[in-house]
């Protein structure tokens, strides 16, 4: 694409709808191939939010956020031919420096080892999930199964909870299927707020789901949870991990269990800790993924080991509403945004 | 304690800078007192302080909820004398006398904005004789709901439900269970043996777009369900009776045929006020054409609640349910059922379905309706509907708290000038708020605070906490009231001396006064010489479900055996 081209096809991005604000500052001017480096064109970027979170005014969604799928724009001339060429479908390992940098069209990646090739076979939109959920539900599988393995030598049937039916949820439920197994001795819960996102939930392979309604009183939650995890959880993988959800769990926790908490949910949580000790229980943060863990499930899916979850592709102009049906969870499965993109593609 | 308040002197505001010499300072008398109540009855002593004139001054104190003595006596030194305070609040909120004070006491709002949260929240304080009055117009409309001439214009429609008695403990046999009364929808397994009663059952989502849809979805959805469950539990080759706990106004034609008068409680789908739903829900099985379910027996979750407790106390007589809805049963002599078209056998009574949520729908409790009631209704999806109802039930508490904080918010009375989108929004202030509000103990907010952090309030100070608390309990026991004056009318109609009312229900369970509150009014209304027992009810929308139908299932085997040994006799 020549320069001028981009110019005239790009579209500032401030959309004020119902207060959400999306990070509007645009580059117009190609940046200069960093040394050693690379340039990226970006053509795919996941749509983050948690439910409830756009309100707040100080939290704004991100762009172009923690995935990155794209096409390499130029090479600097110093690195060796064959890593990367022009044309070479890529996706970028998460930098805090670059999700929140705005919407821009090229981005300088200083760091080639932050850039993993994506072979053609898999689409790119579906590439620009697993940096960011996709990834983040892999860590937290992984470090999960020790732990499942090894209760599943003393117990008859594991328990374990995936709190948060959004993208990152559904990623885990796929991801702990072919880790962990779905056997007759695992059984697999997901939770959510949302009736329509446990629907299609129902669909990635858990177990059962429960209807966490924040209406309900929380005694009542608790009671359903226990009543549909018979036995008690024995693992809690918590995407959201406020104050609430981490009640919750630790009321359906059996001894010895293991919550692993993740999400940006940034309230403080009060925990008795001396509980915790006495029913020899831990919580765990979600480690942030590695690059290898990042290149394991690009193999996984090449694979096809492992399926994409649902997702859904959106025109980057429609950011602003795509984020506000997303807090009102409007959207189920991933959404994705498509930058200088006409077709919608959707797997569902 | 209304005595010991008039021993007491008057403030007399030459002594206000020298607190610690004076002897049995209103205001520490008034905290001791709060001290050693519940915070349930603080507000009869904020009534009572209303009627005594002068004793504004302590109102603060009550409200403000502190000992801070020193400060009320500088407030109180730069404000109007007492004089003219007592005439602003005598007559309400008057505009001149507020520009007053405010001219007067720079910055000493708080002296106007105490008296004015009292005035926001006083409609929530019901006087004694109206509850009094409202009894006596329950029982009217009661009488109009079983008289044969004025059941049709009736709105508290007094549906016989064709069960006539409690169990007798002889209940057997292994029976499904359908449980629809709210966003879940429950499949049960029950094993009834004597005493024991075991129980398996899962749980269902019901998606919005079939609670709005069409009724032949609703129904598929519950048959499909059914299918689910009886395959997950090898049921599918065993022929089971089914009990359906249909929690809506039916009016019921047989022990296995119910009419849905209304849909409430969010329900709209269409094809299905008017019609039998054992009907559509056989027609839905029939659909499939995998399962063999046969239902027997359709109840309300009242005489659920009622059977389920009667079952381990046979004192009950009266089910209520206080919950997302609230409705109440009773046990009625058949000649006062004006409607009976049943057998006159022994046992010469039959369980009444009150349906006592649509009291009002006429206007006859518009004495105590605030415009906060009157708001919720305009909102709701039923106007005019469901009156009483919409002043107890959990479905609309949170909202009425919510439109008193906001007003309170709006007048600056509260969360100093901060405004939420949430608080905005219209049923964000989940009912489950009021119980977790209530439950924080004395100035320990931890609740109160993380709540309102959920709501988007970023600084919450404790006066804002304790103004919360004090709508939130004005709101929830207004309804435990209300509740209390309907058991009370029943109670006295049975007349019995000794009755168990079965409870179930999310407000009643998980609401840190509801019950004791009840106790209180329910002992203060009813006729003397009865005695009464509120018992929690448990499941009783499966437990309930398959007693009534292991009743049906035994009755309908003994009428195949008369009617085989009579062929054979012939």
């Amino acid at each position: 694409m020549l320069d001028n081209e981009v110019k005239a096809l790009h579209k500032p991005m401030v959309g004020e709808m119902s207060g959400i604000s999306v990070e509007a500052s645009s580059s117009m001017v190609m940046p200069n191939i960093p040394k050693g480096g690379l340039l990226l064109r970006v053509c795919y970027a996941g749509a983050c939010c948690a439910e409830g979170q756009i309100r707040r005014k100080d939290c704004r969604p991100r762009l172009p956020g923690e995935e990155i799928a794209g096409v390499v724009q130029d090479v600097c001339g110093t690195l060796p031919n064959s890593n990367f060429s022009t044309g070479d479908h890529v996706i970028l390992y998460p930098d805090e420096d670059i999700s929140d940098s705005g919407y821009h069209e090229y981005i300088a990646v200083p760091e080639v080892e932050n850039c993993l090739q994506v072979p053609h076979s898999i689409p790119m939109e579906i590439a620009a999930m697993l940096p960011g959920c996709g990834l983040c539900a892999y860590s937290a599988i992984l470090k999960a199964v020790p732990h499942v393995q090894k209760l599943q030598e003393v117990k008859a049937c594991v328990n374990v909870l995936i709190v948060g039916a959004g993208g990152v949820g559904l990623w885990a439920s796929r991801l702990a299927n072919f880790l962990i197994g779905n056997n007759n001795n695992l059984k697999l819960f997901v939770a959510d707020n949302s009736i329509d996102k446990l629907l299609t939930a129902q669909e990635h392979g858990c177990y059962d789901i429960i209807h966490w309604n924040e209406e309900d009183h929380e005694q009542y939650i608790v009671e359903r949870t226990m009543d549909a995890c018979r036995g008690g959880v024995d693992v809690v993988i918590d995407f959201v991990s406020s104050p609430r959800t981490v009640h919750r769990t630790l009321k359906v926790l059996n001894r010895e269990g293991l919550i692993l908490v993740g999400g940006s949910a940034m309230s403080e949580v009060s925990i008795n800790l001396n509980v915790l000790a006495a029913k020899q229980q831990s919580i765990v943060g979600i480690p942030k993924g590695t690059v290898r863990q990042l290149q394991e499930l690009v193999d996984l899916l090449v694979e096809k080991k492992v399926e994409p979850p649902m997702f859904s592709v959106h025109p980057v102009e429609e950011a602003s509403q795509v984020f506000e049906d997303l807090a009102q969870s409007r959207i189920t499965g991933r959404a994705i945004l498509s930058f200088n993109q006409t077709a919608m593609l959707d797997n569902n | 304690m209304a005595g010991n308040l008039e021993e007491v002197k008057p403030i007399d505001s030459t002594s206000e800078s020298d607190m610690s010499t004076a002897p049995l300072k209103p205001e520490i008398l008034v905290e001791t007192a709060k001290k050693m109540m519940g915070r349930e009855f603080q507000h009869v002593l904020g009534a009572l302080l209303n009627m005594l004139p002068g004793y504004e001054e302590m109102l603060e104190v009550k409200t403000d909820g502190s000992c801070n003595v020193s400060n009320g006596g500088v407030q109180r030194q730069d404000s109007k004398p007492k004089g003219e305070i007592k005439r602003q609040s005598s007559r309400g909120s008057v505009k001149g006398d507020k520009v007053l004070i405010r001219r007067k006491s720079s910055g000493k709002i708080r002296d106007k904005s105490k008296c004015n949260v009292e005035n926001v929240v006083r409609p929530f304080i019901v006087k004694d004789e109206d509850y009094k009055k409202l009894m006596g117009v329950m029982l009217e409309q009661f009488e109009n709901g079983l008289g044969k001439d004025t059941n049709s214009t009736a709105k508290v429609k007094m549906f016989p439900t064709y069960v006539r008695d409690v169990p007798d403990g002889s209940e057997e046999g292994d029976i499904l269970a359908l449980d629809l009364g709210g966003t879940n929808f429950r499949v049960l397994l029950i094993s009834l043996n004597g005493q024991e009663v075991k129980m398996e059952s899962k749980i269902y989502v019901i998606p919005q777009q079939i609670m709005l849809g069409s009724g032949t979805q609703l129904f598929d959805h519950i048959a499909e369900c059914i299918y689910k469950f009886m395959k997950d539990h090898k049921l599918m080759d065993k022929k089971l009776p089914l009990g359906f706990t249909f929690s809506f106004p039916c009016k019921q034609i047989g022990l296995d045929k119910a009419i849905l008068a209304q849909w409430t409680k969010g329900f709209k789908c269409e094809g299905v006020e008017g019609e039998d739903v054992v009907r559509l829900l056989h027609e839905a099985i029939q659909r499939r054409g995998d399962i063999d379910v046969e239902c027997l027996a359709v109840i309300n979750d009242t005489v659920g609640a009622l059977m389920s407790c009667a079952h381990e106390d046979r004192n009950c007589a009266i089910g209520l349910i206080l919950g997302t809805g609230t409705n109440a049963c009773y046990i009625e002599k058949t000649e006062n059922v004006g409607l009976w078209d049943g057998d006159n056998d022994e046992p010469h009574q039959v369980m009444i379905n009150t349906e006592w949520g649509a009291l009002g729908d006429d206007g006859c409790l518009d004495f105590i309706k605030t415009e906060y009631d009157r708001q919720v209704d305009k909102h709701s999806i039923n106007p005019g509907r469901q009156v009483y109802e919409k002043m107890i039930s959990g479905m609309y508490m949170g909202e009425i708290v919510r439109l008193v904080l906001e007003k309170l918010r709006k007048n600056n009375l509260i969360f100093q000038g901060q405004e939420s989108e949430e608080l905005k929004s219209r049923g964000r202030f989940y009912t489950k708020y009021v119980s977790e509000i209530e439950s924080d103990e004395e100035d320990n907010f931890t609740n109160t605070k993380q709540i309102f952090k959920e709501l988007g309030f970023e600084k919450v100070s404790d006066e804002d906490c304790r103004i919360a608390q004090h709508v939130c309990s004005l709101v929830s026991t207004r309804a435990a009231y209300l509740a209390s004056a309907g058991i009370a009318v029943l109670l006295n109609k049975m007349g019995r001396p000794e009755v168990t009312v079965g409870v179930d229900g999310s407000l009643y369970r998980f609401h840190p006064h509801f019950h004791d509150l009840m106790v209180e009014k329910i002992t203060h209304l009813v006729n003397p010489g009865i005695k009464f027992k509120l018992m929690l009810s448990n499941d009783g929308s499966g437990k309930g479900a398959a007693i009534v139908t292991a009743v049906a299932n035994r009755m309908r085997g003994q009428k195949d055996e008369s009617s085989i040994r009579q062929e054979v006799e012939n």
